[in-house]
């Protein structure tokens, strides 16, 4: 994981995306990373953008890490935590 | 009787009796192998289930707006900028589910075909069987 990283698993995600508007709706940047942000990362961070939008909340912006993962464990290892399976 | 009216089952119950050890030579896709199961081992054989290979975000509708991406330099400075705090200027999400840790109580037993992972992730924790 990247280092603060939290853990929501898209799979769970989008059922809860009401209560994590509120939770984290007053984050300037909210980051979303997947293994290599291809296809979950992009997808929550779109979901939380489209509520966003919906909500009309301005402070809160939906940001994809580019590479994911995989690219931030390469170039900043030493920020990264959790990564007994990596790479596997 | 071809099919069965259940989703993710392609065998049905017959009361004919099981003569012989011939497999049920079936060159289907992922479901020859719990056909095979389901006649010749004690084992459970509800692996079909769990290599359903509908995707996960199928039921979820998709996302209407594309965010903007951000490269591993700027996050590199919001994470070791000392006036940003995590959690209350920015949050880092990770998405991933069973990819996302393993611990080190991993039990892998061979048995025919298949190996048996049981994984600890921090929010699950479920058995996994990977083809070899």
């Amino acid at each position: 994981m990247v280092h603060t990283a939290i853990n929501i698993p898209a799979q769970s995600f989008y059922p809860t995306r009401l209560t994590w508007l509120e939770i984290i709706g007053n984050v300037p940047y909210v980051i979303f990373y997947c293994g290599s942000s291809n296809g979950r990362g992009p997808r929550c961070a779109g979901w939380y953008q489209d509520m966003l939008d919906k909500a009309g909340n301005e402070t809160s912006e939906s940001i994809v890490l580019a590479g994911g993962i995989k690219l931030w464990a390469e170039k900043h290892k030493d920020l990264t935590d959790n990564v007994l399976c990596f790479p596997n | 009787m071809i099919g069965s009216p259940h989703r993710f089952t392609n065998f049905h119950f017959t009361d004919e009796p099981i003569t012989g050890r011939t497999a049920p030579m079936r060159a289907e896709a992922h479901t020859g192998s719990s056909y095979f199961l389901m006649y010749y081992s004690k084992a459970p054989y509800f692996h079909h289930l769990l290599m359903d290979k509908t995707p996960w975000y199928a039921n979820f509708p998709t996302p209407r707006s594309t965010p903007r991406t951000m490269t591993n330099e700027e996050v590199f400075a919001l994470l070791t900028n000392p006036e940003k705090k995590a959690g209350k200027d920015y949050l880092i999400v990770d998405v991933r589910r069973t990819d996302f840790g393993v611990s080190p109580c991993c039990i892998s037993a061979k048995s025919g075909r298949i190996r048996w992972f049981t994984l600890l992730s921090t929010y699950q924790h479920r058995a996994f069987i990977q083809h070899v």
